[in-house]
């Protein structure tokens, strides 16, 4: 069996789902929350971290090419499996499943997925592809930077719920996420399924709520 | 005395693999509760035949639990709502007065419907014949203790090898995977000294086989371990997944 065979196969491909998923958590998502966190230390300490982020040039293309590498793999081997799965039962039941183990963050992982990826475009034409000046930085008429764009930005009460309903999304998405990776990789045995399944939904409510709270202070400050 | 019920059943009926299929609606009255499922059926049927019906295609054997040839949705569920009970041990005390009780085939495209409640499970046999087995010298039997095997894997595998291929695994799962089937013989074999030789090719050649008859992939539903009559649990699963890449990295 060689490299292609492996990676074809029906566990070949949840592997490499599992393992995309998992850089995003680890490479991506942790940092980009301890990053955003930032902005409730003020003004100076975030828009500092926004320079610094930028200042780092070259490094920071070839970074955000291997995350946008992750999450194509991610997302078209998920969608292939989707549709493998569905082919895979042929005639529909007329009688609705009902084996009830089931959880809701299970039952939705491809819907919780494709509103994650429409929330992503959103959210790059919100904060990444515009210009981190004046009008939208303008906080009390002085130019407050990316620290002012996000401020502004969340003024608009429909954007503030829209991201406050998303960051739940990817909450659900990751409780099941997480613990899946245990099982994928075949770390997640009888003696560890409790423990397996409570980091599951604890990283999963931390990163929420992490994001979340951001809002919180958004809201609550300004 | 037991007690005696009136129930309706919505039955898929389907003459052939070809033909559109549909529920048909029977109504059975004074049902004996100590009846079991397929015994129920059996009543069923034999109305139907002296009433010039076609009766209702089903498979069963043993009707003690063991032979894995009975099996259809009760309500949605793989043998119906008793955990860990296959359809012939399913009793009719299960149900109360007057319930309708919907009756449908295990569906999977890899495990076609013959006729009625009757599938064609050889998909299951080919991913056996694929690994699902040790290779042995004939001649006269070992010595016993030559090959010690701690209790705890013999048990687990003991676990394992309960599996009867019912397919109610595969007809529970939202993405009709085998999964549960196919993991269940790798992790016997892997537990077991008698097992490693073939260890690697094994697990590679059965999900190969699990791949090419157009089973789904598994999304950890973990509804299977739920069906099985014989209650597998859904760490085989983890364990084949291990198994797999440990054969992979083997080979690289």
């Amino acid at each position: 069996m060689n490299i292609r065979q492996y990676l074809s196969s029906s566990l070949g491909k949840k592997q490499l789902v599992s393992l995309t998923g998992l850089g995003l958590i680890v490479g991506f998502l942790t940092p980009h929350l301890i990053g955003n966190l930032l902005l409730l230390k003020g003004p100076a300490v975030f828009n500092g971290y926004s320079h610094h982020l930028h200042s780092l040039g070259i490094i920071l293309k070839v970074i955000e090419c291997l995350f946008a590498a992750l999450f194509i793999i991610h997302i078209v081997l998920s969608v292939l499996v989707v549709i493998e799965n569905r082919i895979a039962r042929g005639t529909p039941y007329r009688h609705p499943l009902d084996a009830g183990k089931r959880s809701l963050s299970a039952r939705t992982m491809p819907f919780t997925g494709g509103f994650i990826f429409l929330f992503l475009v959103f959210h790059l034409f919100d904060f990444t592809f515009v210009k981190h000046a004046p009008p939208v930085s303008l906080l009390n008429g002085q130019d407050m930077g990316l620290y002012g764009v996000v401020i502004n930005a969340f003024n608009s009460p429909i954007r503030l719920f829209g991201y406050g309903f998303i960051m739940i999304i990817v909450g659900v998405h990751l409780s099941h996420a997480i613990q899946s990776v245990f099982q994928t990789f075949g770390l997640r045995n009888e003696r560890m399924t409790r423990w397996v399944n409570g980091i599951s939904y604890t990283v999963g409510t931390l990163l929420s709520v992490g994001f979340i709270s951001i809002l919180g202070y958004v809201c609550l400050r300004y | 005395m037991a007690k005696k019920i009136d129930i309706t059943l919505k039955v898929w009926r389907q003459n052939s693999p070809k033909t559109k299929g549909k529920f048909v609606q029977y109504t059975l009255s004074q049902i004996d509760q100590d009846a079991s499922f397929v015994e129920m059926l059996d009543i069923l049927n034999e109305s139907l035949t002296l009433s010039g019906e076609s009766p209702i295609a089903f498979e069963s054997d043993c009707r003690e639990g063991i032979c894995g040839s009975c099996g259809a949705m009760v309500n949605g569920k793989a043998h119906g709502p008793k955990k860990e009970t296959t359809l012939c041990q399913l009793h009719m005390r299960m149900f109360d007065q007057n319930d309708t009780i919907f009756i449908e085939p295990f569906r999977a495209k890899a495990l076609p419907l013959i006729k009625d409640l009757v599938i064609d499970r050889s998909a299951l046999d080919r991913m056996i014949a694929q690994g699902g087995y040790i290779s042995v010298r004939t001649g006269s039997a070992p010595d016993a203790n030559t090959l010690l095997i701690r209790k705890e894997s013999a048990e687990k595998a003991m676990d394992a090898a309960e599996c009867i291929g019912c397919g109610a695994c595969v007809a529970t799962c939202p993405n009709a995977a085998a999964m549960l089937f196919v993991s269940a013989k790798v992790s016997q074999f892997a537990r077991l000294p008698q097992g490693h030789p073939e260890r690697e090719k094994r697990v590679q050649s059965m999900i190969a086989q699990m791949d090419k008859e157009g089973f789904g992939n598994c999304s950890n539903a973990y509804e299977c371990e739920v069906a099985c009559p014989k209650g597998i649990s859904v760490s085989t699963i983890n364990r084949m997944n291990h198994e797999f890449l440990r054969a992979g990295l083997k080979e690289a």
